[in-house]
């Protein structure tokens, strides 16, 4: 799950996305609320499901990044799901505010594109690698740093 | 004996000396006195050739021994028998009596002299004696007896007035035991009995027949007929009323000149004695007006200052109340601003806060306006009063007020000082009055210094909300322009990977010139970013050894250290100082990046990093041989993006500027050292550690320990500097390496 509200970079992330094997799917929110909306109501009555991974940027419309990451963290369907943050900002306080969040992971986009597109097909293999299978794609939790 | 003496009536002079000699000086100063009386002539101050001596002397005067020794009278040679009396007083008294009587008594009598003559005798013998006397009681109490007992008055009296109090004092009476004055008489208000009315007046009041005169009550003789009462007066103003009683009707009451001039010497005994009292007042007033200045000068709360130098005028002129007031609308309308009420009078009728005077006030405010003092009391008021008078008296009970102009220096009075008084009509003297235009004077530049502290102020905060407005501004925009930035770049790139082969040489070189702006664009706005993010974040202040952020700063640059093959050279030991580790990596890692990037040509580039103690501070050096720069620059290097290449060298001009954000932040100073060709030397001062350094604080610089390790990770932990390195990934694969494919 891709939430992103610009459209150009929602674009260039799936792009990328769209290189790596381990992605099978990729659905995109474009604001906060809608990304609330999703992970309040329950499994059975989301015809998506929960997702695998979710890559989440912090500038969001409505509800901002954090708060969505807060919400998922307390929701009790979808906290295990990894979610690596996307954001501009490279504030060390930031960082450290997604990471105490319960963020899995932080990739930020001013960084040299080459680099932001490795870091993405990492993010892909790291969390959905190892097997196509969605139940055993998902592991525990968070990985240990 | 004196005692005795006095019972005496139409007893001449009597003096007392407590020996021959004394006795014999006084005789000699006035020629006034007849009865002389020695007491204890044998025992030892008085020998018999003294007394003969003295009665050579003065044939004329009746000398007396009183004698308590069992000396006999018959050793004292030229004493007639009966002249010798030892024993208690009773017997003295009769004894005198007996003796007052005698022939020179009755001679004194005989030749009594003219009325004049004896008023100018008195007078006389008065001002020699109340000029000399500091003390007013003394003066006062010698004076009434000498007047009592010089010019024939039945019963005499002094009264004092304070010039603060609605009531006169009785000070000294004469010819009346002071036990048998009845109690009322002691204070009187003004206008009451003879010597009130006397002093409310100021002319002479004299009342004949109480029984008729029913608008003066009897002072000092109720049962009795006859009061005459003087003003004492200095000049205008009036100190208090001798006044003159007799049981005889009209007949025992002198004329009014005659009095008024006995009491014109008092006036002089008064104002002597009073001269010494004022000193004292006038310290004390000086001592208030300091004490006002110095509050009202070092307190930066102005409506503290000014209620206390409010509360403080109150109490010392004793107002009822005391307040410093503006005339708005045109003098239409008088706003109580800081207010002292007296204590006693608080349950009495308040001013309201603001009171509606239509139009009465106008001509006051015109007034107040030209620095003029306005007095008015209840008998006297000021003619700009006038019209608002019967305002202030019948709803306000004021009987008294001034208005000092507290006057500006642009020459404005809006303000004035008023003090009213609501129990008595009261006077304000000359001395007052300069006092409070001397403490308005101080509130008139306390008043502007407010103005003053206010606009700057104002002005400040003004511009804290600029900058703080100005820094959101940066931070939102640089935070805003990212977002594009990120897409063309990211596009840009895709356009590179996916259809490079499918470009020209030509577009391919257009394709790099876009990747190279827009990565220009984007490491500006970081760089800006964090530039906002060191002017408006403060860090906690920490013990941080310089080596080991040198050593991590250093190591970061590793790669184009080696690549220009630059040596480094360092300091033997490091200094330990108090500050934040990540922005004096940030400081470090842009003065070396700095003088890496402009090494030039250099053929053997050096960088050498030094450091001394400066008391306090610890002075850091990183200095090249690099290209320098020309002294125009040396200002200039630090703002914002300003660069000493093109587009292509790389930085984008913002490093130095966090630099001297972060020095400057932390109560430091960078300065710069630099010729064209000659390289350049950046030195700044950070505050060297106060507390106790632990033991691994002063370490090698080249020391590479397990602890400089430990710290090293610790720093990278805070997070990413001003580094290239902008990401990474916690599930803890090593970061990414510049160069790697994208398309791998």
């Amino acid at each position: 799950l891709l939430i992103e509200d610009n459209p150009d970079h929602a674009w260039l992330i799936q792009s990328v996305l769209a290189m790596s094997p381990c992605v099978k799917e990729v659905r995109l929110i474009d604001d906060g609320e809608a990304a609330q909306n999703s992970i309040e109501i329950e499994p059975e009555d989301e015809p998506h499901g929960v997702p695998d991974l979710v890559l989440l940027d912090l500038k969001l419309p409505k509800v901002d990044g954090l708060t969505v990451l807060r919400s998922l963290r307390n929701s009790p369907h979808w906290r295990r799901v990894p979610v690596v943050v996307l954001t501009t900002s490279t504030n060390p306080q930031d960082i450290a505010v997604c990471y105490a969040s319960g963020a899995s992971s932080y990739i930020s986009k001013v960084a040299d594109p080459t680099l932001l597109a490795e870091s993405l097909l990492q993010v892909a293999e790291v969390y959905l690698g190892g097997s196509q299978d969605e139940h055993a794609g998902r592991r525990e939790g968070p990985l240990p740093a | 004996v004196r005692q005795a003496a006095a019972c005496l009536r139409d007893h001449p002079p009597v003096e007392y000396a407590d020996s021959l000699a004394a006795g014999l000086a006084k005789l000699e100063a006035d020629p006034e006195i007849e009865l002389v009386v020695v007491e204890d002539p044998t025992m030892t101050r008085a020998t018999p050739a003294e007394v003969e001596r003295l009665q050579a002397r003065r044939p004329a005067a009746d000398v007396f021994l009183v004698a308590e020794t069992r000396a006999p009278s018959g050793e004292l040679p030229g004493m007639p028998k009966d002249a010798m009396q030892r024993g208690r007083l009773p017997d003295l008294t009769s004894w005198l009596q007996h003796h007052a009587a005698s022939p020179s008594a009755r001679r004194h009598e005989q030749h009594r002299q003219p009325r004049a003559e004896q008023l100018l005798q008195t007078v006389r013998l008065l001002s020699s004696h109340v000029a000399t006397t500091p003390k007013l009681a003394e003066a006062l109490s010698f004076s009434v007896d000498v007047i009592q007992r010089r010019m024939e008055y039945e019963w005499v009296a002094a009264y004092l007035a304070e010039s603060e109090a609605s009531t006169i004092t009785l000070c000294a009476v004469a010819g009346i035991n002071p036990t048998e004055v009845p109690p009322a008489a002691y204070h009187l208000p003004l206008g009451a009995g003879t010597p009130g009315q006397a002093v409310l007046w100021g002319v002479c009041s004299r009342v004949t027949d109480f029984r008729d005169e029913r608008r003066v009550q009897p002072a000092l003789s109720p049962h009795e007929r006859a009061e005459l009462s003087v003003p004492i007066r200095d000049g205008e103003q009036i100190l208090g009323a001798l006044m003159v009683a007799s049981t005889r009707g009209p007949a025992g009451l002198p004329e009014n000149e005659e009095l008024a001039l006995l009491a014109d010497v008092l006036a002089a005994a008064i104002r002597g004695a009073n001269v010494v009292c004022r000193e004292a007042e006038r310290f004390q007033r000086e001592i208030l007006l300091i004490g006002i200045s110095r509050a009202l000068s070092t307190c930066l709360d102005i409506d503290s200052a000014l209620q206390l130098a409010v509360n403080e005028v109150g109490n010392r002129f004793k107002a009822d109340r005391c307040s410093i007031s503006r005339i708005e609308a045109d003098g239409r309308l008088l706003t109580t601003i800081y207010e002292h009420i007296n204590p006693l009078l608080i349950e009495r009728r308040r001013l309201p806060k603001a009171m509606k005077l239509a139009d009465p006030l106008t001509l006051t405010s015109v007034l107040l306006q030209s620095g003029e003092v306005i007095i008015s009391t209840m008998n006297c008021v000021h003619p700009a009063l006038r019209p608002a008078w019967d305002l202030l008296s019948t709803r306000y009970d004021i009987q008294s007020v001034i208005l000092v102009p507290i006057a500006d220096p642009e020459g404005r009075t809006p303000y004035s000082l008023m003090l009213y008084q609501i129990t008595h009509p009261r006077r304000w003297s000359p001395e007052e009055t300069g006092l409070l235009l001397s403490i308005a004077d101080q509130l008139a530049l306390t008043l502007r210094n407010a103005r003053l502290f206010r606009d700057v102020q104002l002005a400040a905060d003004e511009l804290r909300n600029k900058n703080a407005e100005l820094e959101s501004f940066a931070y939102s925009v640089s935070h805003d322009l990212q977002a594009p930035a990120v897409s063309l770049r990211g596009f840009a790139s895709l356009l590179k990977s996916q259809y490079g082969d499918r470009l020209e040489e030509q577009g391919n070189l257009y394709l790099a010139r876009i990747v190279a702006n827009a990565d220009f664009l984007s490491q500006m706005l970081q760089d800006l970013l964090e530039l906002s993010r060191v002017s408006s974040s403060y860090e906690p202040m920490e013990q941080v050894a310089v080596g080991i952020v040198v050593e991590k700063a250093l190591s970061d640059l590793a790669r184009p250290i080696a690549e220009r093959g630059v040596v480094v050279q360092l300091p033997a030991a490091w200094p330990v100082v108090s500050y934040s580790h990540m922005q004096l990596y940030q400081v470090f890692s842009n003065l070396l990046s700095n003088a890496v990037k402009f090494m030039g040509d250099q053929p053997e580039p050096r960088l050498e990093i030094d450091w001394r103690r400066v008391g306090e501070q610890i002075e850091l050096t990183v200095s090249d041989n690099g290209i320098g720069f020309p002294p125009n620059y040396h200002e200039r290097i630090f703002r914002v993006f300003q660069r000493l290449g093109q587009v292509d060298v790389e930085g984008t001009g913002v490093g130095l500027s966090i630099v001297k954000q972060v020095v400057e932040r932390h109560g430091g100073r960078i300065r710069v050292e630099s010729t064209p060709g000659a390289g350049a030397s950046f030195s700044f001062t950070v505050p060297a550690w106060g507390g106790e350094a632990e033991e691994d604080a002063v370490q090698e610089g080249s020391d590479e320990g397990p602890e400089a390790l430990d710290q090293g990770d610790r720093l990278a932990d805070r997070g990413q500097p001003r580094s290239r390195l902008a990401h990474s990934i916690r599930a803890g694969d090593e970061p990414l390496r510049e160069g790697s494919k994208a398309d791998r």
